[in-house]
């Protein structure tokens, strides 16, 4: 094997740090939370710039790669100056990336899926016009777009520690949030790692790790805002919104969710300024970019439907107090009502082939042979011990994100639109196509993604305000 | 924790749909063979099992366990990994069977090579899960319910149900089923990539 190509992976990981830096250090105060929203700026910052530039492969920079070290090292010494921790711990994720990077080059430590080898020589041959067929989240692209083409060095693990970073400040803010012991912080964190299903997303480039710990990130950083309403907590929300809508493509329809915790919370305000329209402008259309030429649920018109819905909630919840306590008081009933008509829709539209992707969806979800069925089990007895606890605003988000799973599930049968049912069983020729379903395809991942979400959520609202002593103690009542 | 009576209507719900599934899979594909038969109920075909590998193609003669278990007896010797995969049926006398492999019917068990991958695959109903075939899953489900029962009387023993969660997964864990039912196909690692792109600088 040859050896790991040192020199050219860090000028990827230059290129994609380098700009999260300055972000960070301009915006951020607090160090702590800067250094690791690194990544996540990072990320977002290419997000934003190959939407709107033709820059998607880093090849036609490499010839720039002493002009860059240059930039970098004086980036570095000016942030230096001003704010020291942030520079060191830029400094601890640089060596952190070099060890995946190392350990993924020996080992194979993240599995790129057929789908991102596609993207990838899409990316290489410059065809952009595949990606957008693809309907390929921004993100998805961006992890995807740190390599030369003229060397073989690839930076693959972009969507990982992005993801990683993200879930760490969730439980960062989650912690001072709730006040957790820190030990049952970690596990609640640790836990749903331990399942076969999860661990074999969180190591692949799709985004769909990614996208959880983004949500738990909006989530956390809602609350957050709440208890602690300074610039940075603004940030975190607005920075995590817009990666969520262009980590995954279906992650529009969680509008709702949003709607929720804006009025639950009673944030909306924060929502309705100025500087959340621009920011939403920049979010639909680079998510637009994204969707460009697709049809479907994941089309731009869906997009546009949900942000036009999502100001319109907003606007009209500002103006009359009896919307405003009609979503904070009945918010969940009115969302099981709208799946429950979107399921009768799915019935009448497609009748015997609705209720098939239920079934093969059903038996996915609930498949101890994939590791599903142990999930499957552990959450709703989590969703149980929720039911029978007293009434809070975190129970209302937490039975919101179980209305999203069960959403996700019965909107499988209009994945026709998607993918188109006849053409694509037929041309999916492979070992799995037996059990292939195109209903199957983005449904039971999302759910998975909810389910990284939902677990380190609970925990944290089960086990508020708990100390080591609190623990110990015989008895205690939930 | 338990404030009134109506607060149990949950806990009756659940443990119904969760003894409901768990019914619906044992009248569909019965409680594993192991539990009621012994090997030799379980050769259904007169041929020498030491020289021949069983007839798993198109017949749905040995149920969802049985081939792995002849072939873990009779061929022992060789190093060989089995992943059961599953797909699809409308034959109910196939529920649970094995219907395919990617092995010859009746191959020489001589003909096994070093390390061979062996697809056995299985078919299942639809919107019938297999719980009734794995044990080890319905202990996985009678302790973690235990845990969160005793969970409505103290919290702490959420964290039993995340212990028993952790367990689970890691008695579980097998390189072969990691992927099982997988949609995409899996690259082994970061060479394959460095593969892709040599070919596309040189073509």
């Amino acid at each position: 094997m040859n050896d790991f190509p040192l020199t050219s992976i860090n000028l990827l990981i230059a290129f994609w740090l380098v700009p999260g830096l300055i972000i960070s250090a301009t915006l951020i105060k607090k160090d702590s939370y800067g250094v690791i929203l690194i990544p996540l700026f990072g990320t977002g910052f290419w997000s934003l710039c190959f939407s709107f530039t033709n820059l998607q492969n880093f090849s036609a920079l490499k010839d720039f790669d002493l002009i860059v070290y240059f930039l970098n090292a004086l980036t570095l010494i000016i942030i230096f100056l001003r704010k020291r921790n942030m520079v060191a711990g830029y400094l601890g994720i640089i060596l952190l990336v070099n060890l995946v990077e190392v350990f993924n080059y020996h080992y194979g430590l993240i599995n790129p899926s057929m789908s991102s080898v596609n993207i990838l020589k899409t990316l290489y041959n410059m065809e952009y016009s595949v990606l957008y067929e693809f309907g390929a989240p921004q993100i998805y692209i961006v992890a995807l777009s740190f390599f030369f083409s003229g060397t073989s060095s690839i930076l693959l693990s972009v969507s990982f520690l992005t993801g990683v970073a993200a879930f760490i400040l969730a439980g960062m803010l989650l912690y001072e949030v709730f006040e957790v012991d820190k030990r049952i912080v970690l596990l609640a964190f640790i836990f749903p790692i331990f399942n076969f299903e999860v661990t074999s997303w969180i190591l692949r480039v799709r985004p769909h790790f990614l996208a959880s710990g983004l949500t738990l990130l909006f989530i956390s950083s809602c609350y957050f805002y709440k208890i602690n309403k300074n610039f940075d907590s603004k940030i975190i929300i607005f920075t995590s919104l817009f990666l969520i809508m262009n980590a995954r493509t279906e992650s529009v329809i969680l509008f709702s969710l949003f709607v929720l915790i804006i009025f639950t919370l009673e944030i909306k305000n924060l929502f309705l300024t100025k500087f959340s329209v621009i920011f939403f402008l920049i979010t639909y259309f680079s998510t637009l970019e994204g969707f460009l030429k697709y049809d479907g649920v994941r089309g731009p018109y869906f997009t546009l439907l949900i942000y036009v819905l999502f100001y319109f909630v907003l606007l009209a919840g500002d103006k009359s107090k009896k919307i405003n306590l009609l979503i904070i008081k009945r918010f969940n009933l009115i969302l099981s009502l709208l799946i429950g008509l979107v399921f009768l829709i799915c019935i009448y539209l497609y009748g015997d082939q609705a209720l098939q992707s239920y079934r093969v969806l059903f038996v996915k979800l609930s498949d101890p042979g994939t590791s599903f069925g142990s999930l499957f089990v552990l959450y709703f007895g989590l969703l149980l011990t929720l039911c029978i606890d007293g009434e809070s605003e975190v129970k209302k988000i937490i039975i919101s994100l179980y209305l999203m799973i069960l959403f996700i599930f019965l909107t499988g049968p209009l994945q026709h639109s998607v993918f188109g049912w006849e053409t694509f069983y037929t041309d999916y020729v492979g070992r799995d196509s037996a059990i292939y379903n195109p209903f199957d395809e983005s449904q039971s991942r999302s759910i998975m993604q909810f389910y990284l979400t939902i677990g380190p959520l609970i925990v944290c609202y089960i086990f508020k305000n708990t100390t080591k002593t609190d623990l110990t103690k015989k008895g205690e009542q939930l | 924790m338990i404030r009134n009576n109506s607060k149990l209507l949950p806990l009756f719900i659940y443990t119904l749909i969760i003894a409901g599934i768990v019914l619906l899979s044992i009248s569909t594909y019965g409680i594993p063979s192991s539990f009621v038969k012994g090997l030799d109920s379980v050769q259904v075909e007169d041929i020498d099992y030491g020289l021949n590998i069983p007839s798993f193609n198109n017949v749905c003669l040995y149920s969802y366990h049985d081939g792995e278990r002849l072939l873990n007896e009779f061929a022992k010797e060789n190093n060989y990994k089995i992943t059961l995969r599953k797909s699809y049926t409308d034959n109910p006398k196939c529920f649970g069977k094995i219907i395919g492999s990617n092995l010859p019917q009746l191959a020489l068990r001589s003909g096994l090579e070093n390390n061979e991958w062996i697809d056995l695959q299985v078919t299942i109903r639809q919107g019938v899960p297999t719980w009734s075939q794995e044990p080890i899953f319905i202990l996985f489900i009678f302790m973690i319910n235990a845990s969160f029962l005793l969970a409505l009387k103290s919290k702490k023993f959420i964290l039993l149900c995340f212990i028993i969660f952790i367990a689970y997964s890691m008695a579980t864990f097998d390189e072969y089923n990691r992927y099982l039912n997988g949609i995409d196909q899996v690259i082994p690692n970061h060479k394959y990539i460095q593969n892709i792109i040599t070919q596309l600088n040189n073509p």
